[in-house]
């Protein structure tokens, strides 16, 4: 059976690229030897990443240990009660 | 370099480091690039600082101190977005889309009245031409609408 060759255009976020590797993944269009040599090629061409150290920075400080969760409740409820309501519309409450 | 609009449980599970979440969340970060901006919305400050006054006024100060080193984390380390009028049309008229479509499907009215804040942050987006990251799945609903609404969420897995 001829083969098919596939053409993609690695894009420019990281990120993207994780995302669409997932997809190839998912689909069996490229092994996860192959996927994985490619992420970390792609990933070594910065390996200098600022974000890289703003996230172990505060990985390190876990200001939220143990609170966290309910940190993100509070902030639910927060735009669970943000309402921007229309002035001409007759209120129901 | 690409541009990112972060919601507020991205810096959240980061500085939550026995969140579930918060390992991927990390691992994304690590695929970035320097020249790559974060941004956050005005927004996530104020429910952050609801969340912190509510606690302490209920006598929970050392969790009202913790968020406050939290909020002056996020600060710090990522740009701050107003809201500005140039948004109010997009706004107006995702709202309005997510609305009908919610009418058509027969959704509660007071579910729609919930995502406010989320349509307003989806706006914003739009507007700056940023990537939402976000673990809420909201935004896929908002992005089926909005198709140029781009939206990533760094709380998944990573296990390429």
């Amino acid at each position: 059976m001829a083969q098919r060759r596939l053409t993609i255009d690695i894009p420019e976020s990281r990120i993207a690229l994780h995302n669409l590797l997932e997809v190839l993944l998912q689909y069996k269009l490229i092994s996860k030897e192959k996927a994985k040599t490619l992420e970390q090629e792609e990933t070594a061409k910065k390996p200098v990443n600022r974000w890289a150290k703003v996230a172990e920075e505060m990985s390190t400080q876990g200001y939220l240990k143990g609170i966290g969760e309910e940190l993100l409740e509070s902030t639910r409820e927060f735009r669970d009660d943000f309402e921007i309501r229309n002035p001409f519309e007759k209120s129901t409450k | 370099m690409t541009k990112y609009l972060l919601d507020t449980n991205i810096p959240v599970y980061l500085e939550t480091p026995d969140s579930p979440f918060h390992h991927p969340v990390k691992e994304s970060f690590k695929l970035l690039q320097d020249e790559d901006q974060l941004f956050v919305s005005v927004l996530t400050l104020y429910e952050l600082y609801y969340g912190m006054t509510l606690r302490k006024k209920g006598g929970r100060e050392q969790f009202a101190a913790q968020t406050l080193l939290t909020i002056e984390e996020i600060e710090k380390r990522f740009t701050l977005l107003p809201l500005t009028g140039t948004g109010a049309p997009i706004f107006g008229e995702i709202k309005a889309r997510y609305k009908e479509r919610s009418r058509e499907q027969e959704e509660e009215q007071e579910t729609i009245k919930k995502h406010d804040v989320d349509l307003i942050l989806a706006s914003t987006a739009i507007e700056y031409d940023l990537i939402v990251v976000s673990n809420d799945n909201i935004f896929q609903k908002i992005k089926e609408m909005f198709p140029n609404l781009q939206v990533e969420n760094w709380a998944k897995t990573h296990d390429v």
